[in-house]
C-alpha cells in the first residue's frame, strides 16, 4: 500500500513536470535553462538534454579584454586578418582552465531581422570552429547571437557598419 | 497588361473569383469597386458617432468599396449611444442579399463593433474575408537592445503595449487563433522564444536551448511549432509536435543559416529562409518527407517569406540597394514573381489582397499596407518612431 502511495505520487510528479515544460510562467523558468525542456523527445524517441547554458549556470569574469572579430557583409566567412585576435582568446583560455567562452555573433542592421539573428550565430559558430581546430575543448566554447540588435556603433554607412559585423568574446567561470 | 494578366493570375490562384462574370471583371481591374452608402445609418450621440466614423474608415481600407450618398449596397437604420455603450440596429441591403444586424455593446466595444459589421458586409455581400477585424502584432524599437511588443486593430488604433522589459524583440508571430503571439526575446539576455497573450498577460516561456531560439510559427491547424534553434551546432530548421513534445529537424545544413519559417496553408510545407550559397533565399520543405527545393535565384536576398491563406507567397527581395515586397505564386515558380511596393517584412492580411510591411522614411520606421490589386498604398499614421517586424493576424 505503502509502495502504491509512493508511486502515484511519484508519476503526479512526473506528469506536472513533463506537461508543464513549455507552459510554466517566465518567472518560474528564467534562469532555469532546460528546465522547461523536460519531457522533449526527438523523432526516434530519444529524450533531448539540452546540456548547460554559460549564461544562465555561470558568472561573467571582468575586465578580461579581447578584441573583436570583424567581418565582410552578409558574410560568415573569417577575413585572414581576423584570426590573431581569436588566437588570443584560444591563448587566454589556455591559460585560464576554469573559464569558458561565449562568443556572440552581430550584424549591421541592412537585412532583415530574422535572418541577421541566424547569420550572427554562423558567425559565432565560425569563431567557435577556430577556436576548436586550435585546441580548445568544445565544451568550453558556447555561442550566442545579437543579429542587429546590438550595434557597437550607431548610424549608418560603411564604417560604422563594418565595426558592428563582429564575433565578441565573453569569458565565464 | 502584364500586371493585369498577373492580377488576374493571382485571382484564379486564390480561388477568389466567384460565379458571376461581372465580379470577375470588376476584380481584374482592382480600382473598380462597389458603391456603397452608409448614409442611411442615423447616429445619436458621441459613441454612436466614433462606430459610424470608424466603420466608413473600415470600408475604404477594405478596397472594395466606393462609398457615396447612394450606392448598390446600402447600410440603413440607427446607432445611438445608451449610456453604457452604443446599441445598432441596422439593416445592410445589397442587390441580391441582404442582412440584419444589430448589437449591444459597451464603449469599449464600439470599434470593435463597427469592424465586426464592416467584415459581415465583405462576407455576407461579396463572400470575401474581411481584415477589418484583424490584429497587428509589431515592435517597436527604441534603440539599441530596447524594444517592446505592440497589438493594434488593422486601422492603427487601440495599442497596447504587452511586454515592458524594453529589450530586443524579433520576429512575432500571430497562433491561427489569433489569440497568442510567439516571439524572441533578448529580455533574460539571449535570444528566447516567448509566448504571451495577445488579450495581455501569460508571458511564458516557449522554447530556451542554449544558442539561438526563434521562429515558432504555429501550424494552421495549431498542431506543430515550426523552429529555428542551433542547439545541434548550427541554425536549423526543426518541427515541434506539441501535443507529443516530439521535435523533429527537418534540414541537415552544417554550413548554411536557416531562418524565418512560415506555414503553407494546408500545413504540409514550410518557406524559409536559407544561405548555402552565401546570399540568403527562399527555399520551400515538405514536412512529411524533408525534401526541400529552392525556390528564388533573383534579387542579392529574398527573406521574410509570408505564405497567404490564398497560396501566394509574399517576401522582401533585395534589387540594388533598396527591400521591395514581391509575391510570387509557389505552384508556378518564381517566374510568377511581381514587385507591389518598398518594405520590409511582409505578412499578408486575410483578405490576400492586403500587404503589410514596413519601411523606413524620414528618420523613421512606419506601417504601410500595399494593395496587389492596385488601389494606393495606406500608411497606418498614428505609428511614430521605429515600428518594425510586423505580423498580421489571421483571424
Amino acid at each position: 500500500m505503502r509502495n502504491l502511495i509512493l508511486t502515484c505520487i511519484t508519476l503526479t510528479l512526473v506528469a506536472t513536470m513533463t506537461t508543464g515544460c513549455r507552459d510554466k510562467k517566465t518567472t518560474d523558468t528564467e534562469g532555469g535553462v532546460g528546465s522547461e525542456l523536460i519531457g522533449l523527445t526527438d523523432e526516434y524517441g530519444n529524450t533531448i538534454n539540452p546540456g548547460e547554458d554559460f549564461t544562465v549556470t555561470r558568472t561573467r569574469v571582468p575586465g578580461v579584454n579581447l578584441s573583436p572579430v570583424y567581418f565582410g557583409f552578409d558574410s560568415y566567412q573569417l577575413p585572414g586578418g581576423e584570426m590573431a585576435k581569436i588566437d588570443s582568446a584560444v591563448r587566454h583560455l589556455q591559460s585560464n582552465s576554469r573559464h569558458v567562452c561565449v562568443v556572440e555573433g552581430h550584424c549591421d542592421d541592412r537585412g532583415s531581422n530574422e535572418y541577421n539573428l541566424s547569420l550572427g550565430e554562423q558567425r559565432a559558430l565560425t569563431v567557435r570552429t577556430y577556436m576548436i581546430n586550435a585546441g580548445v575543448a568544445e565544451n568550453r566554447i558556447q555561442t550566442k547571437s545579437f543579429g542587429e540588435e546590438m550595434p557597437a556603433v550607431s548610424g549608418s554607412g560603411e564604417a560604422v557598419w563594418s565595426k558592428n559585423r563582429r564575433g565578441e568574446f565573453a569569458i565565464y567561470q | 497588361m502584364f500586371r493585369k494578366l498577373f492580377l488576374a493570375g493571382c485571382l484564379l490562384t486564390a480561388g477568389l473569383v466567384v460565379a458571376q462574370d461581372a465580379m470577375v471583371t470588376v476584380r481584374k481591374e482592382g480600382a473598380r469597386k462597389e458603391t456603397i452608402s452608409i448614409s442611411g445609418l442615423q447616429v445619436s450621440g458621441k459613441q454612436a458617432q466614433i462606430f459610424k466614423q470608424t466603420l466608413e474608415g473600415d470600408l475604404q481600407r477594405s478596397g472594395w468599396f466606393k462609398l457615396g450618398a447612394a450606392g448598390s449596397i446600402n447600410v440603413n437604420g440607427s446607432v445611438r449611444d445608451s449610456g453604457a455603450g452604443i446599441v445598432t440596429a441596422c439593416d445592410v441591403v445589397g442587390t441580391r442579399k441582404r442582412f440584419n444586424w444589430t448589437r449591444t455593446s459597451s464603449e469599449a466595444e464600439v470599434r470593435r463593433q463597427a469592424h465586426e459589421l464592416c467584415d459581415a458586409i465583405i462576407k455576407h455581400l461579396l463572400g470575401e474575408t474581411g481584415i477589418a477585424s484583424t490584429q497587428i502584432a509589431v515592435v517597436k524599437n527604441n534603440g539599441p537592445n530596447q524594444a517592446d511588443l505592440y497589438v493594434c486593430d488593422a486601422d492603427g488604433y487601440n495599442a497596447r503595449r504587452l511586454t515592458g522589459d524594453n529589450k530586443a524583440i524579433v520576429g512575432p508571430r500571430w497562433d491561427p487563433t489569433g489569440r497568442t503571439i510567439y516571439f524572441t526575446s533578448y529580455r533574460s539576455n539571449a535570444p528566447v522564444l516567448y509566448k504571451i497573450n495577445a488579450a495581455g498577460g501569460g508571458l511564458s516561456t516557449f522554447m530556451r536551448f542554449p544558442g539561438l531560439n526563434t521562429g515558432a510559427a504555429i501550424s494552421p491547424d495549431g498542431t506543430k511549432a515550426a523552429l529555428i534553434l542551433s542547439y545541434q551546432g548550427n541554425p536549423e530548421l526543426y518541427c515541434l509536435e506539441l501535443a507529443a513534445n516530439r521535435l523533429i529537424r527537418l534540414t541537415q545544413t552544417k554550413l548554411a543559416a536557416e531562418a524565418s519559417p512560415c506555414w503553407s496553408p494546408d500545413g504540409r510545407s514550410i518557406v524559409y529562409v536559407s544561405d548555402p550559397r552565401g546570399a540568403p533565399h527562399l527555399y520551400i520543405v515538405d514536412v512529411a518527407t524533408k525534401a526541400s527545393r529552392r525556390l528564388t535565384y533573383n534579387g542579392s536576398e529574398n527573406v521574410n517569406p509570408s505564405w497567404g491563406a490564398n497560396g501566394l507567397i509574399c517576401f522582401a527581395t533585395r534589387r540594388g540597394s533598396s527591400y521591395q515586397v514581391a509575391v510570387m505564386d509557389p505552384a508556378k515558380g518564381e517566374a510568377s514573381t511581381q514587385i507591389v511596393g518598398n518594405g520590409e517584412s511582409p505578412s499578408w492580411g486575410a483578405d490576400g489582397r492586403h500587404i503589410l510591411c514596413s519601411r523606413p522614411a524620414g528618420g523613421q520606421t512606419g506601417l504601410y499596407m500595399l494593395d496587389i490589386l492596385g488601389d494606393p498604398e495606406v500608411r497606418l499614421t498614428r505609428f511614430q518612431g521605429n515600428w518594425i517586424c510586423p505580423n498580421w493576424s489571421s483571424r
